[in-house]
């Protein structure tokens, strides 16, 4: 793809006794929200780190932007690590000045700058005050600003949503979708499901290092089982011998059944009535979460 | 990757460094931390003096039944004190003698003052016997006995070497033996000396009786001043020639001379003592900058591990520009740190004597006119402290916190003591096998080629050692880089010392 802001191709890692990534490919087009999704350990921050030039790879090409190697162009990345520290004795503005300048950015205009994201932010008041007395939703605000300073052409966002009140969830949403807007590029890894159906253009799905999913959200919705909820009271042991039932996780009173692709929802709405009392019934497209859940669930249980 | 490790902006580097610096210097703790040193310098270094002078003067009371040693003694403790007072006098401007002692007529040459002391101190004596009293003084011995003896209370300050400010002696006219124990007992006295009838003749029942036999200096003082004035009696009862008397009394004393490398003898002066002692000092700075910086290197590295900051700067410099930053900035905060001292250790040095009292200033040219001396402790200076931040830095980004900070630097610690353990025998023996092997190992040369700095050894060590110091900080930076852009990234236990070693064999993760 030539008009790709990132593109991994068979790209490993190995540190001493672990393979981090393993045979990783990726592509994630100019002006798209990307998300990457993986159990804890599932090789993200390995990957995130070998794209913004920090670490580099055993084997595999790993292009950024239009450059084979990520960490001659890291001004024009910007990137937000997992755990987001400030130096907590230097003052607000002179701490996004400094990533701005540690970017190439002249002094100037990274105070400029850094005055005009604080301004949009909300912070003008925090401007001058030490790092150390800023709530945690502040703080995280001060670190996405120093990650924009220098208007990166690709963001690179580890968990940003983790730690955050609905109230600045709901703000980084809107400032990730406001970076789309101006064709930047975004790749944000998280855990919170919701967020990732709710704004990312595309996605993949990662585990032991190696890519399950990867894909639009309607690809892998598509790829993905159908799956029927219900509520019900009775027995449920007669669940299991439903036709064209693959897989069924059953809570007692409610149970989610994975569907064979030609099954037929009505058959078994018809099956259930005779034997449970149904008290809701949903044939609906798999969630994120469940996908997540069953994709990884089945690889780790190879 | 080779030269992805030489790709150093050096730009980059200098603004982690400013960052770094101001951050050190800006708290206030910092400036705090720079006066308490010599503040508890200064309070450690003159709390003896302040504490002997609060027990202050020995009072002493003489018994003397031979009716003239006492006088004669007083006589001379007179004649010393006034050679010293005089000898201090000469050497100030008349400006910033007492008013009443600005014109002393001349004093330059040392018969001028010879002539000067004997006077003050005949009128002296007198005065204390008879109570002579000069109405307006006019000769300048006049003027110093008048003032002697009204201003005994600023002599000390004028002249701190004089017996006066040491020993202060009690007449107790008409006192025995049982009265005087009695001014003992009551701490009226530290002791009182009793003088035989005749001690030239036989001196066997001198004593000199006290409660407190741990202060044997006014004893020893006194008795040797008795010892003297008793033996220009028995010379002169033996009809001995006043010259062959003081022939036979010349001591023969060993003038201290330096010889220098070049073969030229000097007489050992003053700021030569000082150039003694200015090795000792050097070490001892770098030792404790050594450990200062340290400090401050581990608890910023730590948390910037900590919290991850580290992950945020990689992503815009390069480790090695990083770490560069960190050595630069660090090591403009430790010479800031000791410019600083230094700074106050001169200003110190050039007025405290002024302010306490005393007069003129040290003698620092001993210092400041041999330049190698000087530059060359700068250069081991400024090259130590590279090597060793450098280990520190390498070693510090290993650490997750503090506690583990302090155990890998605990083989550092140890490296560090052997510099302090060999000063004393090095700064006895500069030239010896123990200083040149030292000479020669790395971690030790600064230290000990500052130590050996009193007697330097030839151009060819100094060239030597150099060159060997800037390979091993060339080796070392190298090394704490391999460390650091692996280290930094690193969470959980700290490796040990043999996972270190790998450490630095193994591939590289870190992009440059």
């Amino acid at each position: 793809m030539v008009d790709a802001a990132v593109a991994l191709h068979a790209v490993s890692k190995t540190f001493t006794h672990v393979v981090a990534v393993d045979g990783l490919s990726l592509n994630v087009p100019r002006g798209a929200i990307y998300g990457i999704l993986g159990q804890n350990g599932a090789g993200k921050t390995t990957t995130i780190r070998m794209l913004v030039g920090i670490l580099r790879p055993d084997s595999g090409t790993v292009r950024v932007l239009d450059s084979d190697d990520p960490s001659r162009i890291k001004g024009r990345l910007g990137y937000l690590p997992e755990e987001k520290g400030l130096y907590k004795k230097m003052r607000v503005l002179d701490l996004v000045a400094y990533f701005g300048r540690l970017k190439g950015m002249s002094r100037a205009s990274a105070y400029s700058q850094g005055s005009r994201l604080l301004d949009e932010f909300d912070l003008t008041d925090w401007r001058e005050q030490k790092c150390e007395s800023l709530s945690k939703g502040m703080g995280q605000k001060v670190q996405i600003v120093a990650t924009l300073i220098h208007d990166p052409e690709l963001i690179v966002l580890d968990e940003p949503f983790s730690g955050l009140d609905p109230v600045n969830v709901e703000l980084v949403r809107n400032i990730v979708l406001a970076q789309r807007a101006r064709n930047r590029t975004v790749l944000l890894s998280t855990h919170v499901m919701e967020q990732a159906e709710q704004i990312c253009d595309g996605l993949i799905l990662i585990n032991h290092g190696r890519k399950l999913l990867d894909g639009t959200l309607s690809d892998i919705r598509r790829s993905a089982e159908r799956s029927i909820s219900i509520d019900y009271d009775g027995d449920g042991a007669c669940l299991k011998d439903l036709p064209g039932v693959t897989r069924v996780n059953d809570a007692g009173r409610h149970a989610e059944l994975s569907l064979q692709p030609d099954a037929d929802p009505q058959v078994i709405l018809a099956r259930l009535v005779n034997q449970l009392t149904i008290r809701r019934f949903d044939t609906r497209e798999a969630s994120l979460h469940e996908i997540f859940v069953r994709t990884v669930g089945n690889d780790n249980g190879k | 990757m080779a030269s992805d490790t030489a790709r150093l902006d050096p730009a980059k580097a200098l603004l982690v460094a400013s960052r770094e610096y101001l951050e050190n210097v800006r708290t206030r703790g910092f400036w705090i931390s720079i006066l308490m040193m010599p503040i508890i310098l200064a309070v450690v270094s003159t709390a003896p003096m302040l504490l002997s002078d609060a027990e202050s003067k020995a009072r002493f009371a003489v018994l003397d039944r031979s009716g003239w040693v006492e006088r004669k003694v007083a006589a001379r403790i007179i004649h010393d004190d006034v050679a010293i007072l005089v000898a201090a006098l000469a050497r100030m401007q008349p400006n910033e003698r007492p008013e009443a002692l600005a014109d002393l007529g001349e004093v330059n040459t040392p018969e001028d003052r010879a002539v000067l002391v004997e006077e003050t101190s005949r009128l002296l004596a007198l005065m204390r016997q008879a109570e002579l009293a000069v109405a307006t003084p006019t000769t300048p011995a006049e003027r110093i006995a008048a003032w002697w003896r009204d201003n005994s209370d600023q002599i000390v300050k004028l002249a701190p070497g004089v017996s006066l400010a040491k020993y202060s002696y009690v007449a107790t006219p008409g006192i025995d033996k049982t009265g005087l124990n009695l001014l003992l007992a009551n701490d009226q006295l530290i002791g009182y000396f009793e003088i035989p009838d005749d001690p030239v003749a036989d001196a066997s029942g001198a004593t000199y009786v006290t409660r407190k036999l741990t202060n044997q200096d006014v004893r020893n003082w006194y008795s040797e001043l008795v010892t003297d004035v008793v033996r220009d009696r028995r010379i002169r009862e033996e009809n001995i020639a006043e010259s062959v008397a003081d022939w036979i009394q010349t001591p023969v004393q060993f003038a201290s001379v330096r010889l220098d490398n070049s073969g030229v003898e000097s007489k050992a002066e003053r700021a030569d003592t000082l150039g003694q002692w200015a090795p000792v000092a050097f070490v001892y700075l770098l030792w404790i900058s050594i450990f200062t910086i340290a400090q401050m290197l581990l608890t910023n590295t730590v948390e910037e591990k900590s919290n991850k900051l580290v992950e945020v700067l990689l992503s815009s410099v390069a480790p090695v520009e990083l770490m560069a930053g960190k050595i630069v900035g660090i090591a403009a905060t430790g010479l800031t740190i000791v410019g600083s001292w230094l700074a106050l250790l001169l200003a110190a040095a050039l007025w405290l004597p002024r302010l306490l009292g005393g007069s003129g200033s040290v003698d620092l040219s001993g210092l400041v006119n041999d330049p190698t001396y000087l530059v060359s402790f700068i250069v081991y200076f400024v090259l130590g402290y590279l090597f060793y931040a450098s280990l520190l830095c390498g070693i510090g980004s290993l650490a997750n916190n503090l506690k583990e900070a302090q155990t890998l630097m605990m083989p550092i610690q140890l490296l560090l003591i052997v510099p302090l353990v060999v000063m004393v025998p090095i700064g006895r023996d500069p030239n010896g096998l123990l200083a040149q092997a030292l000479s020669w190992f790395p971690p030790f040369t600064p230290f000990v080629m500052m130590n050996r700095a009193a007697f330097p050894p030839g151009w060819i060590t100094y060239v030597g050692t150099t060159l060997l110091m800037l390979v091993s900080i060339f080796l070392a930076l190298r090394a704490a880089a391999r460390l650091f852009e692996t280290g930094v990234l690193m969470t959980g236990k700290p490796p040990r010392l043999r996972h270190v070693f790998r450490l630095l064999r193994n591939k590289r993760h870190v992009a440059g």
